[in-house]
């Protein structure tokens, strides 16, 4: 049986965190892709429209929108959309703050080699 | 002899000279002791005329009345000479007291006045009844204003979670705080919150009871600001550190895969050389604050040629695909010579567009210019991108300080980055200052003198400057002595 396919979203404003993620992600080679690429929010709630993917990792500390307020507009518009927040700057204020927005899960980014697993994790149907 | 020695010393007294009797009070004292001396000096000219006139008294009971009388006459004019000398004494003795207390008076005004610290006292109950000139700044209240108010009126202060109670008696007594003090907060007018060193002490009437009580206050706020930055400066450098270096350990995890495609692994490769050199600018401008903090000169002074070194920066920020567009434009002569550290001019230009594209993530551009402005040189950084209101821009330089504060911040960056500029440009006798509007974008200029201070040594070698940045820092601590 082959596995699950999950279309990723990867927000990061920073080129070599998307393509860091993005080779993680295809080198997981569990059925996890990405479904596309945003370096701020405005374009993430764009892609999110565009391309319907099935988790979004996002990053937190960004020009523009922080991860945050991203998190807070997407639980607006598809509260079923799983949300991994994937920042350098996690500590316990803002893994509280993530989880009263919705985040359902909260990644710091030395801990790259935990994304595929937690992206399955989140996005795996309800039991 | 014992006669003679007590009849003696106030003979002496009376060589100084006696002054009047104060006032009319005084007088009445003096009226026993007049009669006294009158009685006695006119037994002693009845016994004289007896004496001499021989009004059948025998010439013995004439010379035992005389010399009585004689005897008295000096025992009371010593005496009184005596209680004269002590009046005056004790009179002298109040005028030194008055004096003193004069004294004291001025001494406790003049520190009530000039103490950089808010003192109010207060009665039993609470009511103001001294409040110094620092007080004044420190509460925004004038002293006739704030004079016969409950102290929790006029001060409003509160502990981090609630107000403080000073009805049911002083608060700060309460709280049996110790010789350092403790950390009150104020709420003022315009919403920023002021952080004060309260200490208090109470007068006694000398029977256990407290008749009044001293309490001073000392503004800490920027001390506070300046503790919380550096707090926020570790946690912010740790990590700024950890961002490359996170992604230098997953790219090089990666790399030791098996399977990556040659054109992602050569990505790889760029991004981490790129991530070292992040990692390196960062340490370099650590080590530097660190220098500049001990005081110790950073810079090497030299003739340079600005144009091409600023050229040079704006294009390599042009090439570095940050997708800003970085321009440079001057009218000034290539070869134009400045006194600069070539190191701390190109250190101090990457911070500036470095900056100029962090804070304007939505804007195209960054332009860099050189201009002469008489015997100088302005090199100057503008963005379009979010600027900064008045508060920010007067505070930007300061060391550790950043924009943005706490979890919703957006541009990263360790806070030392201007601080740097600022003080690298002073190290080099020159100038800083910067334009900016909120919404509008920031230029910032630098300013070198085109000639040394000082001439340079010929033949020309590099000279170590050692222009400290003691002002700054002194600046940076000192500010904590204002109140208000």
């Amino acid at each position: 049986m082959s596995p699950r396919r999950v279309a990723t979203l990867i927000v990061d404003d920073q080129d070599d965190i998307r393509l860091l993620l993005r080779l993680t992600i295809e080198a997981a080679n569990d059925g996890l892709v990405v479904a596309g690429e945003a370096g701020d929010g405005l374009s993430a709630l764009e892609l999110v429209e565009a391309l319907a993917p099935d988790v979004v990792v996002l990053d937190h500390m960004m020009p523009g929108m922080t991860g945050l307020h991203v998190a807070r507009e997407l639980r607006q518009r598809h509260p079923e959309l799983p949300i991994v927040l994937f920042t350098a700057y996690l500590d316990a204020d803002l893994e509280h703050a993530a989880r009263a927005v919705g985040i359902d899960a909260c990644l710091d980014k030395t801990q790259l080699s935990q994304v595929p697993a937690t992206l399955g994790r989140v996005t795996e149907p309800a039991a | 002899m014992t006669a003679r020695a007590s009849s003696a010393a106030p003979a002496d007294r009376s060589q100084q000279p006696l002054p009047a009797p104060a006032g009319p009070g005084a007088l009445p004292r003096y009226r026993p002791v007049t009669r006294i001396v009158l009685t006695g000096g006119l037994l002693s000219l009845v016994a004289f005329a007896l004496v001499r006139h021989g009004f059948g008294a025998p010439p013995a009971v004439s010379w035992t009345v005389l010399v009585a009388g004689t005897l008295l006459s000096v025992i009371t004019a010593a005496e009184v000479l005596g209680i004269v000398a002590a009046l005056e004494h004790q009179r002298a003795e109040t005028r030194e007291g008055r004096r003193d207390v004069a004294r004291a008076t001025g001494r406790v005004e003049a520190l009530l006045t000039r103490v950089w610290d808010a003192v109010v006292v207060t009665d039993r109950h609470g009511n103001v009844v001294t409040w110094n000139r620092a007080a004044e700044r420190g509460f925004g209240a004038a002293a006739d204003r704030a004079i016969g108010q409950h102290c929790a009126e006029v001060l409003g202060l509160r502990s981090p979670d609630r107000p403080l109670d000073c009805r049911s008696g002083c608060a700060l007594l309460a709280m049996d705080i110790g010789a350092g003090g403790t950390e009150v907060l104020r709420d003022r007018d315009d919403g920023t919150i002021q952080a004060l060193l309260a200490n208090v002490a109470t007068v006694g009437d000398g029977r256990g009871e407290v008749v009044e009580v001293l309490h001073s206050f000392r503004d800490i706020t920027r001390l506070r600001e300046s503790d919380d930055a550096k707090t926020m400066f570790l946690a912010t450098t740790s990590h700024e550190l950890r961002t490359p270096l996170a992604v230098i350990k997953g790219f090089l995890e990666l790399l030791g895969r098996p399977g990556v495609p040659e054109a992602d692994r050569e990505l790889a490769l760029e991004r981490v050389r790129a991530r070292a050199d992040d990692l390196e600018r960062i340490v370099d401008r650590l080590l530097t604050a660190s220098r500049i903090e001990r005081g110790k000169s950073t810079v090497v002074l030299s003739q340079v040629a600005i144009v091409p070194l600023v050229r040079e920066r704006a294009v390599a920020y042009d090439d570095a695909g940050s997708g800003h567009r970085v321009t440079f434009h001057t009218e000034v002569d290539e070869q134009h010579l400045v006194v600069a550290d070539p190191r701390a001019v190109a250190t101090i230009v990457d911070h500036l567009i470095d900056n100029a594209i962090k804070y304007s993530p939505d804007a195209a551009s960054v332009a860099v210019t050189v201009t002469a402005d008489d015997d100088r040189l302005v090199v100057a950084v503008r963005d379009h991108g979010v600027g900064m209101d008045p508060i920010a821009r007067e505070r930007c330089w300061d060391r550790f300080w950043q924009a943005e504060q706490g979890d919703d911040r957006r541009f990263g960056g360790t806070g030392i980055g201007l601080y740097l500029v600022r003080a690298l440009v002073e190290q080099m006798g020159g100038e800083t200052s910067v334009e900016s509007e909120l919404g509008a974008g920031s230029t910032f200029r630098i300013v070198l003198p085109e000639r040394a201070a000082v001439p340079a040594p010929t033949p020309p070698r590099p000279r170590r400057r050692s222009t400290s940045v003691v002002d700054d820092l002194m600046r940076h601590a000192g500010v904590s002595r204002e109140i208000g």
